[in-house]
């Protein structure tokens, strides 16, 4: 019975770490963003918010039960020491692998061990994790050299127990604590109902909290898995330093929100203060209350769900911290891609069938009741088989890995196998309609710039003028991304800010498409500027004064341009066909602020502009 | 603060009343710093937002304004002060430069840079920060003289200079047209001062997040109490374990007599 179950949930995370290995095949080979979804905006996401942010607290147990055991001298706890600093010690390995996944360049990571830039919170992050974890190993290694050839080893490593439990603390201490201080320089990042100057002390106390409960947890959840007697009476006594943590944690909040005067913000009821009081109330309210009300003395289920909220609570309050609460104010939606939740997933799935390794096959936990007939036992090399699972899930296992990649396999986008795809940016919903002017000329009815604005397109004359072999130039499959080119790629003088005259805006001012004809009249006609009405039509009052020589009237037989009129249409007219010629994209004279630089020189035009605002 | 002290550095003065929104400056810095060709990737929003191939980028304002956008090359760079690596560096000359052999690529410069401007290239497998670097090296080469922005522009909207002369010539426009410009020049104080300047009849809409005190400074304040709780943890633990063991072997030893008192009454 209790083989099944372990066998059950062994199945499940070898499953889950099957999908993770092809994810994170994809992951090194094609790049970040072809399984993520982060972005410029949103640079840090679930790896980070989850695997390093969350992680790291949920690792918290070691240093906290350490420092019951070691400093407040609370012996009666020392059965539950062992697993919390195994926990804690996988917890920082699992942290470490997913930094890799998350790193842009991981195989850059042992840089700031000899670059040092001591004025980055992260530079100092890393520094703590990196010897935390190391101290954690020494901390863990006599266990499994116990009983084996290297027991001596073991045996010198216990001496220096205490110095090494006293350096964990002060690591943890510092790093738990500046997990907080990352988010000291992103004030624009974090919602002010989590952006506080003590972040920091935030993080450290919540982490306490975090490590009490996830103790409790991971104890029970042996128990339940192995089917061994629970530890329950230990475990109801961390319940009142639990509940105190907790309540500080509330209190050091609250006071925290009223001085920095966001209190009210809470009471909004936006988005963001639903998400503070669903995290509140989870994280350390219920839990607290809970406790207080005395459900968790009888031990059992309470104490699962207990420690289980905290659990959810705090790992909320990282990812919160870190991505979420900051979401509307970095104005884009993030929401992890399946490929980062599921490699979320397999890291903490590879850390706990790591645990149970340990579990299995060394003294991690107490023995139970002395067996009945004292068996002589050989004096080395003892193995201490407490929890045996059945070699055979080995087999199962693997099937299941198998099954799990080429799952993952077959889900991943194509992207993530050949690189990082474009978004494609076909011209939607083409219409042929008749024109109007009962010429029967066939147009087409396309969006096409792919602004959501319809125009009327004569395909036709587009062929009729480009030739028909000429369709490539719109309808090419050789530019990344593009489906058919868009109208502004080749009529770009009408479209894009380059000129003085912007389309779109005489658009908007004459009415959207039912204007067209007021500047292109003849509706037989391809709309270009070539046969477009002049812009002195409308604007007289746009044409620079002081010309030299007055204008000529209309009908005067001696022609004798001003200067303006000489420079537009004689000198320009020239420089355009040359440089036409010379294969120029845009004719630079074209453009009227080539010549006229400063716009003060179209002043009736640009003091209109300015009176509006 | 320090608009006093890095009058030497190079800058940039952008104004919002000249630019003609034309996008030569994007074209310029393209051309000269190979950055490659704009594409539709997934994660970008528009086409034209900076990314890792557009350093700087013109964005429209209401109906006929351009703001151009770029790295801002802070005096106290929020960049530089994250980075654990140091791959990020204000240089002396003032330009905020990369180096991509050490970086390792934790993003915490995107993360906390307050104009949102560093880059990523998400589609290679081995991804870089792009950003504007004010192309410090061609200029230190001699290559060029100007970035490629201020080159391009036809306008003179945007040009290139020392922070000092062109805040001085900031403030002389500002003040001699006050009909037209808002009497504020941006970039002189925000965030503790950036070398990029504009000047605008318009608010040009940096982030409303951005504080007017330098970003490291936040940091700083809890790094350097980094020593006194690492050392103070430390003895407080020591001390604790003392004084509890201490406390049990007293009460043991009282135990112990009292235990003794009783003995000796009842023998």
């Amino acid at each position: 019975m209790r083989n099944r179950r372990v066998r059950k949930v062994k199945g499940v995370l070898w499953f889950v770490l099957g999908v993770t290995f092809v994810v994170a095949c994809a992951r090194f080979f094609s790049g970040l963003g072809t399984v993520t979804d982060l972005t410029d905006r949103t640079p840090w996401g679930l790896w980070i918010g989850f695997d390093v942010m969350a992680g790291v607290a949920l690792a918290a147990g070691g240093f906290v039960l350490a420092a019951l055991v070691y400093c407040f001298r609370q012996e009666k706890f020392r059965p539950l020491l062992r697993p919390a600093i195994l926990t804690a010690f996988l917890g920082y390995v699992a942290v470490a692998v997913g930094l890799l996944f998350d790193l842009g360049r991981p195989w850059n990571i042992w840089r700031p061990m000899f670059f040092w830039q001591h004025h980055s919170v992260l530079f100092e992050v890393a520094w703590c994790v990196m010897l935390y974890t190391t101290v954690l190993a020494l901390e863990f290694l006599p266990v499994p050299l116990e009983g084996s050839r290297f027991h001596g080893v073991a045996r010198f490593l216990k001496r220096f127990s205490l110095p090494l439990v006293i350096l964990g603390i002060m690591l943890s201490t510092l790093h738990q604590s500046s997990l907080g201080s990352l988010f000291l320089i992103t004030p624009g990042r974090v919602h002010p109902l989590w952006y506080s100057p003590i972040l920091p002390l935030l993080f450290f106390v919540s982490a306490v909290g975090l490590g009490l409960a996830m103790v409790t947890f991971e104890s029970r959840a042996t128990s339940w898995l192995y089917g061994k007697k629970s530890e329950d009476p230990l475990l109801i006594s961390l319940m009142r330093p639990l509940a105190v943590v907790l309540l500080l944690y509330a209190g050091i909040r609250f006071v925290d929100l009223a001085a920095r005067g966001v209190l009210p913000l809470a009471f909004e009821w936006t988005w963001e203060s639903t998400l503070f009081w669903f995290e509140m109330v989870v994280s350390a309210l219920l839990p607290a209350a809970l406790i207080l009300s005395g459900a968790a003395k009888k031990g059992g289920r309470a104490l699962s769900w207990i420690a289980g909220l905290v659990v959810v609570g705090f790992v909320l309050h990282r990812i919160d911290t870190a991505g979420i609460s900051g979401i509307t104010r970095a104005g884009v939606r993030y929401f992890p891609s399946w490929e980062e939740i599921v490699t979320s997933m397999g890291v903490v799935s590879a850390a706990i069938l790591a645990f149970l390794f340990f579990v299995e096959r060394y003294r991690v936990y107490p023995p139970e009741e002395e067996p009945a007939e004292p068996a002589p036992l050989p004096p080395v090399r003892v193995r201490y088989r407490q929890f045996t699972a059945p070699l055979a899930t080995a087999r199962s296992s693997s099937l299941l890995f198998v099954i799990g990649a080429a799952l993952a396999f077959a889900l991943l986008p194509s992207g993530a196998v050949f690189g990082a795809r474009l978004v494609e940016t076909p011209v939607r919903g083409s219409r042929r309609v008749l024109a109007r002017d009962g010429s029967g000329q066939e147009l087409l009815l396309v969006d096409g710039n792919r602004a959501n604005e319809l125009t009327l397109f004569p395909h036709d004359e587009h062929v009729k003028r480009l030739g028909e072999k000429a369709c490539a130039i719109c309808h090419h499959m050789n530019r990344p991304g593009d489906r058919e080119t868009s109208c502004y790629e080749c009529h770009r003088d009408e479209y894009v800010a380059t000129d003085l005259f912007r389309h779109e805006d005489h658009v908007r001012a004459l009415g959207g498409n039912a204007g067209c004809a007021k500047c292109h009249a003849d509706p037989s006609l391809a709309k270009s500027r070539g046969n477009a009405t002049s812009c002195l039509e409308c604007h007289e009052d746009m044409v620079a004064g002081g010309d030299l020589v007055p204008k000529p009237a209309a009908d005067s037989a001696f022609f004798a341009p001003s200067y303006m009129q000489a420079m537009h249409g004689t000198c320009m007219a020239c420089h355009e066909a040359e440089d036409e010629k010379n294969g120029e994209a845009v004719p630079k004279l074209a453009l009227c602020g080539t010549c006229h630089p400063d716009p003060r020189d179209f002043e009736p035009t640009a003091a209109r502009g300015r009176t509006q605002e | 603060m320090s608009s006093e002290k890095n009058t030497s550095e190079w800058a940039i003065l952008t104004d919002v009343t000249k630019c003609i929104g034309c996008e030569f400056c994007v074209e310029g810095c393209k051309a000269l710093n190979e950055t490659g060709e704009d594409r539709p990737w997934p994660w970008q929003a528009k086409i034209n937002d900076l990314s890792a191939t557009r350093w700087t980028t013109i964005e429209r304002l209401g109906k006929d304004r351009f703001v151009r956008r770029q790295c801002r090359h802070c005096a106290e760079p929020a960049c530089v002060s994250a980075c654990p690596v140091g791959a990020l560096t204000k240089t002396p000359e003032g330009p905020v430069v990369y180096d991509s052999i050490k970086c390792m690529g934790c993003r915490y410069c995107m993360m906390a840079c307050p104009f949102l401007v560093p880059r990523y290239s998400w589609d290679e497998a081995v991804p870089s920060i792009r950003k504007c670097v004010m192309c410090f090296e061609r200029i230190q080469s001699g290559e060029v003289k100007e970035p490629g922005c201020t080159a391009a522009c036809p306008t003179g909207a945007t040009i290139f200079g020392r922070r000092g002369e062109l805040l001085g010539e900031a403030w002389q426009r500002v003040r001699a047209n006050p009909d037209v410009y808002l009497q504020h020049v941006f970039g002189e104080h925000e965030a503790g001062g950036t070398s990029v300047l504009e000047i605008s009849d318009v608010d040009i809409a940096l982030p409303a997040t951005v504080p007017s005190d330098p970003l490291p400074n936040r940091t700083w304040g809890a790094l350097k109490t980094v020593p006194l709780v690492f050392l103070g943890m430390g003895a407080t633990m020591l001390g604790l374990r003392w004084l509890i063991g201490r406390r049990d072997l007293l009460r043991n030893e009282e135990q112990a007599v009292e235990e003794q008192a009783v003995e000796e009454q009842e023998g």
